[in-house]
């Protein structure tokens, strides 16, 4: 860590701070001693153990301004959408973009809005911004000190809503690097059913760095369906934090899917709070270029008989690069985990590179635990045995690698998503199948 | 009169909390073959549990003797070393330790208990030749890991080479004549056959009167709800393949 | 060979069984560390300048570094100046025969139950034994001599073959590597060294034991081994120390050298003082092994690490020749307040290079246990295929296993698989063995053995058993 890196952010957060509107008194607070803990901590470095596969030259090499706010259209949003009946929130920029929201008639219980909106009159938001995620790391301190809006989605007891929640996050093309940090709170009350999508959008060229703090909580028996969808530009650097607690018999499914974006950063962690919770973490990598992913898990299994579930897949073409590293905890007491991690990575060209570290961090005897990682090219006696059957060999080498893809975004239980990404991966990897 | 070679008193006895034997009776004498049938959740399994001294088992009452001496307090080992023998339901694997490894060690410990002296290798095997033969159990399984990869008749046919190895002086076969195949069951009932000796005495578990077809018991006893409700010969066990269950039920319920 | 197992029965005997201190004469340099006691002790080995000059430079580069501090176990500030870097036994053994050698000293070898005497009439093992820092007896030496093989003390072979040792001194682990291979290459004071000509099968497992006996002395010792091309060897390394309130450093190097379809095999049975059951005491073992592999050659690591407080070493293979093989197997048994950070590394950097890794990791008590292992496929290693497997048993419900495998793959036709599991001896498991007739303990014992099984059978037949014996003799009241 160096302290020249905070110094870039120094300007950023006091142009921020200039050009935000009034706050309450406590938002302007958390910002102070996030930004404080930020100072502190610096960017980390490849001598970071955490970072040790992912460089963050590109985020330290710049002097970002805050993305300013800018007007896109629907048509320049409609290939990013999933269904004509989703509830959806946008943010262009980082800023709330009313003209592009689809916000029906909600049912009662149900909270769908920007958190700025949300300040004065919300009396739970001040009790829950920064209460899961916890601004000790650098980036989730960096998104405290600097988010200027985000979702805020709220449901009641009992409440089942089969429709997702879409919120779509879009940056826009500009002259000079711009920054935007945005907040995501998903709050499910007891036996709630919920749906959520994040997508992050990039529509320009232009250097960009996107910071994004989810905050995901589930209490008693609720279940969450959640994903994140990267469709970043090429010249964004994305680093995510994606919080997740889960509350007794609660169940949370949070996938990640990326598509785009030059170098992106995930973090999950979820913690299994009480006794019976479940999470199951999955996500894609799917790069091309000189694109460079990074997704780091951890699940904490707290107290007895949690259940954790972990499918990570890549597939990685040209000069693109995966990176893993997913941990399971089980700390002492918490007798009866069972927890599953798997990591998955194909290669596609000599040039494309992956680099992995499952790792199993158990404190207690009473567990069933297992993790597994293979990396390496497609099975040549599956290939053999399409060609065999007819199938040219690049046709066969698409239909295995469709099918190795296709195992995590068959899991996803929201629809439209599903049906979206199943097509879009057949363009990519069975489209030759005609030809 | 002679000492029964095993006599249950009144046993009560709990898992979990949850009593399942509620004050159960038999007495077995050495040469005898005693068959137990019952429904599921009778308490079959869960007696011959609690004469082998499983540590999930709780002896809430009653009292179990083996040659006029109570077992309850002895450790499992004491018991096995004391020449009770249990064939399981589900036999364990254990992975990584050879078949003859574990079995010689097994009998080894018993002998040293008993105050024989160990068996040398040469003799073991001369042992081990023998009783294959009597099980026709394959060779090649004698030297994988316990029952790792085993099928199912052959993880049974194993638990009676084991029996035949260390020559108890109580077998208690627990249902190990379910999910075998016919032929698989002829070899085991022709194993224990062999086996059966004027100093030894059986207590079969099953579910099927088939099994008794093929080894012959001297006594049937029907196990409901945790006692044993009517005993007889084994015409008592054809009659149950015949009638079903429900006739001992009302039996019991109007007695 | 049964006899053999008796003369090193005494690795395996109950309890801490090598905790008595033996009174010998030592010659030893006051505590502390600077340039003038890394050139005393080049002194006193009357070494050649080149090798003064090396230590010099390892010293000077250790005093730029910084202690590593990832690792998973932590432990109290190690204060450098306070160790005696160099204690010999007075009476330097340059002897030609057994009769000649320190009464005492022998008699610590019996205890050790490496009697020299027995080993040299039964067993066929060549031994060297190394004594706090100094390499007292090598047997064996006339007959190995007579195939052209070089088995003796490290400052033997700087003396008679300083061409060799300048030649392959530092070229796997170089004096730069880390923190203690630094400070090892700085300090050494002895160890072992042996070389097998080109196309020569070594006849006999050579075998060297390792004990610390000073108090307050670190021992540094160095192993190098040199197989040319074609050439086999076995080589055997146990090691013991007293029991001593005061945490003792154990920081070695080994180099293997592994040329043109050569094949080395080394194994190691790791006993030395683990603490008392509070944690007090016990060796520090930070090691650093590699072995270097050229084209076609074989590297095998095996080793049962039962004993120190706190282990911290990965046996690793650099697969720099193609079609070169790496193998790594490891048992790991860790109970009280031990702690073990352990695994392997695996560079593969030829083309159709190969790796196993199987390791097995036992952890009982409060004792905490990591696997580390690092699968690097370079992007030239086309054809490269890995496989891991590292499953961890948990006995008792304080005790922790940890399982981080790093995999870095560069290149796409490289196949990388790793399996990892951790679960607890089943309940039924141990109550059908003493169902059989044995006791709890034996039980677990042997559920233990048949679990590390697949690494126990990779030892030399004579190891091999007295590892289980070992193991065996660790679980002692670690259940129930």
């Amino acid at each position: 860590m160096t302290a020249t890196t905070e110094n870039g952010f120094a300007p950023t957060y006091a142009a921020l701070r200039k050009a935000l509107p009034q706050e309450p008194g406590w938002l302007s607070e958390l910002r102070e001693e996030a930004f404080e803990n930020f100072r502190a901590l610096g960017l980390p470095t490849v001598k970071h153990e955490e970072w040790r596969w992912t460089s963050l030259k590109s985020i330290a090499g710049n002097q970002w301004a805050p993305a300013a706010p800018a007007r896109i259209s629907e048509a320049d949003l409609k290939p990013y959408l999933l269904a004509d009946d989703e509830i959806r929130l946008v943010f262009v920029n980082g800023h709330f973009a009313e003209n592009l929201c689809k916000l029906p008639p909600l049912p009662e219980g149900l909270v769908v809005q920007p958190i700025s909106r949300m300040l004065d009159s919300e009396e739970a938001l001040q009790l829950k911004l920064g209460r899961y995620a916890a601004y000790t790391s650098p980036f989730t301190a960096l998104n405290t000190a600097l988010f200027t809006d985000g979702a805020y989605i709220r449901a009641g007891n009992g409440l089942a809503l089969e429709t997702p929640v879409h919120v779509l996050y879009v940056s826009t093309d500009g002259n000079g690097p711009a920054e935007s940090s945005t907040r995501t709170l998903v709050f499910a009350g007891e036996s709630v059913e919920l749906r959520v999508v994040e997508s992050f959008v990039g529509l320009g060229s232009a250097p960009r760095f996107v910071n994004s703090v989810s905050e995901i909580v589930a209490k008693g028996n609720a279940k969450i369906r959640h994903a994140k969808l990267l469709r970043e530009g090429d010249a964004t650097s994305h680093v995510g934090h994606n919080e997740v607690h889960v509350e007794r018999d609660a169940s949370v499914t949070s996938h990640c899917i990326c598509l785009g974006a030059g170098l992106a950063r995930n973090d999950v962690h979820a913690v299994l709070a009480a006794e019976g919770a479940e999470c199951v973490l999955n996500g894609l990598v799917l790069g091309r270029g000189s694109q460079h992913f990074d997704n780091h898990i951890e699940v904490d299994h707290v107290r007895p008989h949690g259940r954790s579930r972990q499918l990570y897949r890549a597939v990685v073409d040209d000069k693109s690069r995966s990176v893993f590293s997913g941990k399971v905890i089980v700390r002492p007491g918490a007798n009866g985990t069972d927890a599953q991690q798997q990591n998955n990575n194909l290669l596609l060209s000599d040039d494309a590179k992956v680099d992995t570290k499952p790792q199993l961090e158990i404190y207690t005897d009473d567990v069933k635990c297992s993790h597994g990682a293979t990396s390496g090219q497609l099975d040549r006696d599956a290939i053999f045995f399409l060609r065999s059957r007819g199938l040219n060999e690049q046709t066969a080498r698409n239909l295995l690698t469709y099918a190795f893809a296709n195992d995590v975004i068959e899991q996803i239980r929201i629809e439209p998503l599903k049906q979206a990404l199943e097509a879009q991966l057949a363009e990519r990897f069975h489209g030759l199948l005609d030809g | 009169m002679t000492t029964p070679l095993l006599e249950i008193r009144d046993l009560h006895a709990s898992v979990d909390g949850t009593e399942i034997l509620h004050g159960l009776s038999l007495s077995i004498n050495a040469g005898e073959v005693h068959a137990i049938m019952g429904t599921n959740g009778s308490g079959k399994s869960t007696l011959t549990k609690v004469i082998a001294g499983h540590p999930d088992y709780e002896v809430t009452g009653g009292d179990v003797l083996f040659k006029g001496r109570s077992i309850l307090q002895d450790e499992p080992e004491e018991r096995a070393c004391a020449g009770i023998f249990l064939a399981f339901q589900y036999p364990v694997e254990v992975p990584g330790v050879s078949n003859l490894y574990f079995l010689r060690s097994a009998l080894n410990a018993q002998r040293k208990s008993r105050g024989e002296a160990e068996l040398s290798g040469a003799e073991f095997l001369a042992l081990v030749k023998e009783k294959a033969k009597l099980v026709d159990i394959d060779q090649a399984l004698l030297n994988r890991s316990v029952n790792e990869g085993f099928s199912g008749g052959e993880k049974k046919r194993n638990e009676i080479f084991q029996l035949a190895m260390l020559a108890p002086t109580l077998a208690i076969l627990d249902e190990t004549d379910s999910g075998l195949d016919i032929d698989a069951l002829k070899t085991v009932a022709a194993g224990v056959n062999s086996l059966r000796s004027p100093e030894r005495a059986f207590l079969l578990v099953t579910h099927y009167q088939r099994l008794l077809n093929y080894i012959e018991p001297d006594f049937v006893h029907v196990l409901l709800d945790g006692r044993v409700v009517k005993s007889g010969g084994k015409q008592l066990a054809l009659e149950l393949e015949d009638k079903g269950y429900a006739w001992i039920e009302e039996e019991a319920a109007s007695a | 060979m049964p006899d053999t197992n008796e003369s090193i029965e005494a690795l395996a005997q109950q309890e801490y069984k090598h905790g008595w201190v033996s009174h010998v004469d030592a010659d030893q340099l006051p505590p502390g560390l600077n340039e003038d006691i890394v050139h005393a002790i080049s002194a006193k080995k009357h070494e050649p300048e080149w090798l003064t000059e090396w230590r010099l430079r390892a010293f000077r580069h250790w005093l730029t570094m910084r202690e590593p501090e990832w690792q998973k176990p932590k432990y109290p500030k190690i204060d450098y100046q306070g160790i005696i870097y160099y204690s010999a036994p007075k009476k330097k053994p340059e002897v030609s025969s057994l009769d000649e050698v320190d009464p005492e000293l022998l008699e610590t070898f019996e205890k050790l139950g490496i009697s020299l005497d027995e080993q040299k009439r039964l067993s066929g093992v060549a031994v060297d034994a190394v004594f706090d820092s100094v390499s007292v007896k090598t047997t064996f030496r006339e007959e190995l001599s007579k195939q052209g093989i070089i088995f003796c003390s490290f400052s033997e072979a700087v003396t008679d073959h300083p061409e060799l040792v300048k030649k392959y001194l530092g070229s796997v682990v170089p004096y730069t590597d880390n923190y203690f291979a630094t400070l090892n290459s700085a300090v050494f004071s002895d160890g072992s060294f042996c070389y097998i000509p080109p196309g020569v099968r070594c006849p006999m497992e050579l075998s060297t034991y390792f004990r610390i006996n000073s108090a307050g002395t670190g021992q540094f010792e160095r192993t190098l081994l040199i197989a040319d091309e074609g050439a086999y060897v076995s080589y055997l390394e146990g090691c013991t120390a007293p029991q001593r309130d005061e945490n003792q450093l154990h920081a070695a190097v080994v180099e293997l050298v592994a040329l043109k379809g050569a094949h080395i095999k080394y194994s190691t049975v790791q006993n030395w003082y683990p603490g008392d059951k509070d944690g007090k005491g016990g060796v520090y073992n930070f090691v650093t092994k590699r072995g270097m592999a050229s084209e076609n050659a074989k590297i095998s690591w095996t080793q049962v690490e039962t004993g120190s407080a706190i282990t911290w070493k990965y046996p690793s293979c650099v697969l720099k020749g193609d079609n070169s093989v790496g193998e790594f197997y490891s048992v790991a048994l860790t109970r009280d307040r031990q702690m073990a950070d352990t695994g392997t590394k695996m560079i593969h950097i030829g083309k159709n290079t190969k790796s196993t890794i199987v390791s097995k990791g036992i952890s009982a008590g409060h004792a905490d246990q990591t696997y580390r292992g690092l699968v690097k496929i370079m992007k030239g290693a086309t054809g490269a295929r890995n496989y891991s497997v590292c499953d961890s048993l948990l006995i008792g419900g304080t005790c922790g296993a940890h399982t981080t495998p790093y995999i870095e793959s560069a290149n796409p036709t490289a196949v990388v698989e790793h399996e990892a599991s951790t679960s607890k001896i089943s309940d039924d498991q141990i109550f059908f063995l003493r169902q059989r007739g044995l006791s709890e303990e034996d039980a677990v014992s042997m559920i233990v053995n048949g679990f590390c099984k697949d690494v126990l059978s990779e030892l030399p037949m004579e190891f091999a058993v007295e590892a289980q014996k070992l193991l065996g003799v660790k679980l002692e009241g670690a259940v129930g």
